[in-house]
């Protein structure tokens, strides 16, 4: 399994990516057109810098032309978008076979400049059998009939993920393709931490993950600990960062922003513990250290600095360990770790609120996650 | 449908024999060409649905059709003729094959035989899917058992873009109790390769037990919603003592998923080589 960094609004992204290849938790970055610009402006390097210096490291290097940030509600963040001229007239348009092409060929035109793998644009659907779906296969279709080596992406909202035979049947429109790889997105409507989702979201995002990665890489782009169930059923990369807008790809971060820059995002500190498949706030596993360490080294493992890049470090690390620990065995045996690690994680959940008094616990970060997998369990006959 | 057939007979240069399938939207014929030879007249009436884009794909098809020669698919032999100005129906001539459709081949099939099946409706799928064309409607109607012995995929694709269909929920016409999952979705999730290869396990299934995967029970709301999730009687279940191999692979066919299922006919093709 590879952890991939999604785009971030500082200028930390070669140095953190860097450093995460050499010590062996990150496999490479992934570049976006809403957050970075095409060139060198005094506070970011040039995409080409930026994918020269990853790729020196050792890193991959991604250019994801996020063509669905478009059709979330409220999307006006274009501070850098337009300067990478990826439309070959109005931007969104994709009337035509004409005006399709032209953008996917100005995408991976940039993507070969960069040295990123082709990663085809999409749409973001909402409900798998509708007119938006169908331009999101037709999209599809024209950019593996511009070049069969593309990934493509498969983006929709919670609902979509929901859908049962029409997200199956979608999801096998788009099967026939034949892709290199696939890249998935859950779309939120909020971007909070712990993700909104649902069990039936989750049962959908296993159904496809399970089906697709046959005999095709798939990865969860800002996918994250909710990608965890995901990647106990064939997905091989998760996308993450150490801002939340970088491990939830929610409406919001699509929003118009302030030229200055604020609004990027705060910093994302909260330790992640692998034995409650959740995190904490600072201040609460300060008071659960305090309380109880023992516990709470059991719960947790490794070190966790005080500065935010230490902080992404171990959270990057757990994602890697949780991993690791569903990479062997039959999927049917990883499926059955999994759970097993929720049942863990909702019967430690309580004990660490009774010390830290923390309101968030198992009903958010473990309950829909475990649901979710056993109505995948339940569908293979497993459970 | 008479004023239509004499029409279809006289633009295609054909003498009618007799009707092999008649009345209906679609009727079916037995004629002979100038030459004596035997072939099928197949005639649309499309007094009911005219949608010019249907036909212009209808016309798309039958010409890739003309284009297939493979032993395991009917072959098409002449253009897709329009009748009338609207136009009101369209014909085209296939090659008459005698046998009987599986209908009439009853079912408990051995193993042998239904490996046999399936390998060539999986060859004819393969030769359709290969040259883009899904045949949409793979039912019990539209295989033959040639009396020579093989089988033979009929009606492809040609006339599903135009027929009106029985049940009147969900989005693609087909025949009930041999539909797929994608039957029933309107855009991107329309029936695909995939859907054929649901259609031929559907009917080793039918051979194997006497039962389509998914019955028709008279209720199409009933059916459609057992459709969505292709719930079905285990073959394991139905012929526990048919090899394990051959079950593995026809309820890998009839998976409600269409991307866990063989992706075209060559895929099933390939996958029942090792089936003994």
């Amino acid at each position: 399994m590879s952890v991939f960094v999604q785009d971030t609004a500082r200028n930390t992204l070669i140095p953190w990516v860097k450093k995460g290849v050499t010590d062996g938790y990150v496999r490479g970055a992934v570049l976006s057109p809403f957050t970075s610009p095409p060139e060198a402006n005094g506070f970011k390097k040039s995409a080409v810098d930026t994918s020269d210096a990853i790729r020196e490291a050792g890193g991959e290097f991604w250019f994801d032309p996020t063509t669905h940030g478009l059709d979330m509600p409220r999307a006006g963040d274009f501070r850098f978008y337009d300067d990478w001229e990826l439309w070959p007239e109005v931007r969104g348009d994709l009337s035509s076979h004409a005006l399709r092409s032209g953008h996917i060929a100005r995408v991976f035109d940039h993507q070969r400049r960069l040295s990123s793998p082709l990663l085809a644009p999409t749409t973001l659907v909402s409900y798998p059998d509708s007119q938006r779906s169908q331009l999101a296969l037709t999209l599809s279709r024209d950019a593996v009939d511009i070049d069969q080596g593309a990934w493509l992406t498969v983006a929709g909202d919670a609902e979509f993920w929901q859908a049962g035979a029409e997200l199956d049947a979608h999801v096998g429109a788009l099967d026939q393709l034949e892709p290199a790889g696939w890249m998935l997105v859950v779309a939120r409507s909020e971007n909070a931490m712990p993700p909104a989702a649902s069990a039936e979201e989750v049962f959908g995002l296993m159904r496809t993950t399970f089906a697709l990665s046959q005999d095709r890489p798939v990865w969860v782009a800002f996918g994250d600990l909710a990608a965890v169930p995901a990647l106990a059923v064939g997905a091989s990369g998760v996308g993450t960062g150490w801002d939340m807008r970088q491990r939830i790809c929610a409406y919001q971060d699509f929003e118009e922003r302030l030229a200055n820059g604020a609004g990027g995002g705060s910093w994302y500190q909260r330790p992640s513990l692998e034995r409650l498949m959740g995190s904490l706030k600072q201040g609460d596993f300060q008071v659960l250290r305090s309380e109880n360490q023992r516990f709470q080294e059991a719960i947790t493992p490794g070190t966790i600095g005080p500065k935010p890049q230490e902080a992404f470090v171990h959270h990057a690390r757990v994602l890697v360990s949780l991993a690791n620990a569903l990479e062997t065995g039959t999927v049917r045996e990883r499926c059955v770790e999994l759970r097993e690690r929720y049942l863990e994680a909702r019967e430690n959940w309580p004990r660490v609120q009774a010390i830290t008094g923390t309101a968030t616990g198992a009903s958010r970060w473990v309950d829909p996650f475990r649901a979710g997998t056993e109505m995948f369990m339940e569908s293979e006959g497993w459970l | 449908m008479d004023d239509l057939l004499t029409m279809a007979c006289a633009k295609l240069g054909v003498v009618l024999v007799r009707p092999l399938t008649p009345g209906g939207q679609k009727a079916v014929y037995l004629v002979q060409t100038p030459d004596g030879v035997l072939s099928v007249l197949k005639v649309v009436n499309l007094t009911a649905s005219s949608d010019p884009a249907a036909i212009e794909r209808a016309r798309r098809e039958v010409e890739l059709l003309t284009r297939i020669d493979h032993p395991n698919v009917v072959k098409v032999t002449s253009e897709l003729i329009e009748i009338g100005a609207r136009p009101d129906a369209m014909c085209w001539l296939e090659s008459y094959l005698e046998g009987t459709d599986l209908r009439n081949c009853g079912s408990g099939w051995s193993a042998a035989d239904l490996v046999a099946l399936a390998r060539d409706v999986a060859a004819g799928l393969g030769a359709l899917h290969s040259h883009g064309v899904i045949h949409r409607d793979l039912s019990p109607g539209n295989v033959q058992r040639l009396n020579r012995g093989g089988f033979v995929v009929m009606d492809p694709g040609v006339a599903k873009h135009t027929l009106r269909t029985g049940i009147t929920v969900g989005g693609q016409p087909g025949t009930p109790g041999y539909m797929t999952p994608e039957h029933i979705q309107s855009y991107s999730g329309a029936p695909t390769p995939a859907s054929d290869v649901f259609g031929c396990g559907a009917l080793v299934y039918l051979a194997a037990t006497g039962a389509a995967p998914v019955p028709y029970k008279g209720d199409d709301n009933d059916y459609l919603r057992r459709l969505r999730t292709a719930d079905h009687v285990a073959l394991a279940v139905a012929r526990p003592d048919l090899p394990s191999k051959l079950i593995g692979v026809v309820e890998r066919t009839l998976h409600r998923q269409p991307a866990r299922r063989y992706r075209n006919g060559s895929a099933l093709y390939v996958a029942l080589e090792g089936v003994a």
